[in-house]
């Protein structure tokens, strides 16, 4: 059986809540592209993992779900204190802002970042569209909008900041877009393939810690500027 | 359980063991242990792929299962897998052996770890029925190959590992998401449990057609970030050029196809639901694209393993056009064209680790005199780099006649003629660069100190690839010639329906 996102969101108050959820992270993520200390960014992202977390429980608690109570109960374990410890715990050795690591001015790169969530509404059309045949909306038009913005919001953080604590946030927080898409539209899929999906989300984790802790071992500073010896 | 199942099985399992026994065992038998396992991986490749040569398929579990399509990319993997640990028993020793401190029982055994997880993770996904898990065990090796890329410790290494891990995860995160969309438009006919299987997405018929075209951009753009395609390609010069070379080899001869393998799934499910002339125009012009790029840049490298990587962008390029013009001749050229390169690749990569040891740089100008120091690898090198510009005998040129030959037949003669020159171009940067390297003189090799091979392990691996290419390319076994159509086939087989 095939669950659908749609059926929750055929309640009012579910949509509401939801939607409200989606709007949260989608705001975190705008604040990640203009935060201007390391921790606030880090901060941000737990504030928004704990939306994520939020959102799978309540689909999960209005659609009986279990595999999405343990993405919920992954998402927190993971996402909102896992990643964040070890992050903060490298920042220790660093105390420097990122006042500095934006490639543009900080309006320019908010005119950006709303080019890229328009393109994710401009995008969810189709998808919304689509997900309509055979008779099972799975996928919603209240919400796919907003987690392909965050997905494409991600993006230009990863692209627009040279520092790799920014690059790496950026990095989780697409990957909680894209968790969001995940329960939108594919809520029911084999419990065994989302565990083993976290699973290699907390090795990304470790590989990402241990390359930061080398380019900071090597170079002494958590900018990427001078990551620019090879090119050609 | 059959012959041929337990063989699929243990292909899962080996490297798992050869993982635990490198952290586990001492210098002598981790190596050993890793080239054993690489070994036996190669032949049960074979057995599996000798089984499937003729069509249908072969099932262990839910989750596990080899088809024609998936037995080529395996057996080319699994020869990297045991030719990289022949050659890394002498480049380890004569690359870092000198080195005081560089090279450590812990840098051998992170390496050799690393190697079988990477192997390992590449054989699986090739062998994985459901599309989910082909992305869990791709993304598993972004995270160990940046990490082996990043193992030299060095300024360029770090850098080319953050960039690799850091563009690689975005495109692997698209990709997740077109996994996710392709779900979307298969669960409604085919169940939550079977919309992600391949056996059952290889028969569905009345997916929604907008949907699954959107879910194969996605991979596209995902899986082509980690394949090399223009222009997500930027993070693959800086890796290849700065992981140590056996790993480079893995990289390009390897990791490059399993990524195209994973397209080809979408591709397949795409053709059937929305047709052909989509995904061929994506392929296509994503293809060109590579293909110039690749072109213009191998022109103006000056770093050897820079120049080997831009050539597998090149060869990525040509792979993606001749999967766009979609008959079964350009398809079987498209299977030995994998074949091939992986071998031609993984040959160059060690010819250019020997050059690198005996050396001591990787810079072009700074090279000359290599058929005179390297009486061995020099030749082997120049008959690799004949290989990958498509020269005769080698498996290269056949595979290119096919696919020349396949665009002409669909129709695609504008494609056909942008694909020569630009491989002609491309020819003109790698064969002038390599012939300097190689063919030059330099009057301080003669002397006997600096003549002779820094290993025979590490010319070896390049005996039995260069071997390969003459055998593919003169007279491919008759198994080889079906197993490739059988493949053929299997992709072109649903244009027709």
């Amino acid at each position: 059986m095939v669950a659908e996102v749609s059926t929750v969101l055929s309640q009012p108050a579910t949509t509401s809540v939801l939607v409200l959820f989606e709007i949260g992270v989608l705001v975190t993520e705008f604040l990640m592209l203009r935060a201007h200390l390391l921790r606030s960014q880090v901060r941000l992202y737990m504030a928004q993992s704990f939306l994520v977390a939020l959102f799978a429980l309540v689909t999960g608690i209005h659609l009986d779900n279990n595999g999405l109570y343990a993405v919920s109960a992954m998402a927190i374990a993971v996402k909102v204190i896992l990643v964040p410890v070890l992050i903060i715990r490298l920042l220790r050795t660093d105390q420097g802002d990122l006042s500095q690591s934006a490639v543009m001015k900080l309006p320019s790169m908010l005119y950006v970042a709303l080019l890229a969530s328009a393109l994710g509404f401009f995008m969810a059309g189709p998808l919304a569209d689509a997900g309509k045949f055979g008779g099972g909306a799975m996928m919603s038009s209240h919400v796919i909008p907003i987690e392909l913005a965050v997905v494409f919001m991600a993006f230009v953080l990863i692209g627009f900041r040279r520092d790799v604590i920014s690059q790496m946030v950026g990095f989780f927080s697409l990957e909680n877009g894209i968790t969001l898409i995940s329960i939108s539209i594919a809520a029911n899929m084999p419990f065994v393939v989302e565990v083993v999906t976290f699973f290699d989300l907390l090795v990304a984790v470790v590989a990402f810690g241990l390359l930061m802790r080398l380019h900071h071992l090597k170079s002494g500073t958590l900018s990427t500027h001078a990551l620019e010896r090879l090119k050609g | 359980m059959k012959v041929s199942e337990m063989a699929l099985l243990c292909i899962v399992l080996l490297p798992v063991v050869a993982t635990l026994a490198s952290y586990l065992l001492g210098g002598m038998w981790r190596r050993a242990t890793t080239l054993l396992a690489g070994t036996i991986t190669l032949l049960l490749a074979i057995v599996v792929a000798s089984r499937v040569a003729g069509g249908g398929s072969i099932s262990v579990g839910s989750f596990i299962s080899a088809d024609s399509l998936s037995a080529i990319f395996l057996v080319v993997t699994a020869f990297l897998y045991a030719a990289t640990a022949l050659f890394s028993i002498g480049y380890l020793r004569s690359s870092y052996g000198s080195k005081a401190g560089a090279y450590s029982d812990r840098f051998d055994r992170r390496f050799f770890v690393g190697l079988n997880i990477f192997c390992g993770a590449m054989s699986i996904a090739l062998v994985m029925s459901n599309i989910a898990l082909i992305w869990v065990s791709i993304e598993v090796t972004t995270v160990v190959s940046a990490l082996l890329v990043s193992l030299e410790d060095t300024d360029g290494s770090s850098e080319a590992a953050w960039k690799y891990i850091l563009i690689a995860s975005m495109g692997l995160g698209l990709s997740l998401i077109g996994v996710l969309v392709l779900y979307a438009a298969a669960a409604p006919i085919l169940g939550a449990s079977h919309a992600l299987q391949i056996g059952y997405l290889d028969h569905a018929h009345g997916l929604a057609a907008e949907t699954v075209e959107l879910a194969f951009v996605f991979a596209v753009i995902g899986f082509g970030t980690k394949m090399g395609l223009a222009p997500m390609h930027t993070w693959l010069p800086d890796a290849h050029s700065e992981a140590p070379t056996p790993i480079s080899a893995l990289l390009s001869g390897s990791l490059l196809a399993v990524s195209f393998y994973a397209i080809l799934r979408f591709e397949q499910v795409t053709i059937i639901n929305a047709g052909s002339a989509f995904p061929h125009d994506v392929l296509a012009s994503f293809g060109v694209l590579s293909l110039l790029i690749a072109a213009l840049f191998l022109l103006v490298q000056r770093d050897m393993k820079r120049m080997f990587a831009y050539s597998s962008v090149e060869h990525m390029g040509i792979i993606a056009i001749g999967a766009s013009f979609g008959v079964p001749i350009a398809l079987a050229g498209v299977m030995l064209h994998v074949v091939s390169h992986g071998l031609a690749k993984g040959t160059a990569f060690f010819g250019a680790g020997s050059f690198k040891a005996k050396f001591g740089t990787k810079e072009i100008g700074k090279i000359s005199g290599g058929i005179s120091a390297l009486p061995w690898s020099g030749p082997l090198l120049l008959a690799a780099v004949a290989a990958l510009s498509a020269l005769p005998p080698f498996a290269i040129f056949r595979s290119e006649i096919m696919i020349v030959y396949g665009g002409m037949e669909s129709g695609g003669g504008v494609g056909v003629v942008i694909l020569l020159m630009l491989v002609t171009l491309a020819f003109g940067g790698l064969s002038w660069h390599t012939i300097k390297m190689v063919m030059s003189p330099d009057a301080t090799v003669e002397s006997p100190s600096r003549r002779g091979e820094p290993s025979i392990w590490m010319v070896v691996p390049m005996l039995f690839g260069i071997g390969g290419l003459l055998l593919l390319g003169i007279h491919p076994p008759a198994g080889f010639l079906h197993l490739m159509d059988s493949a053929a086939r299997e992709l072109s087989g649903r244009i027709a329906r």
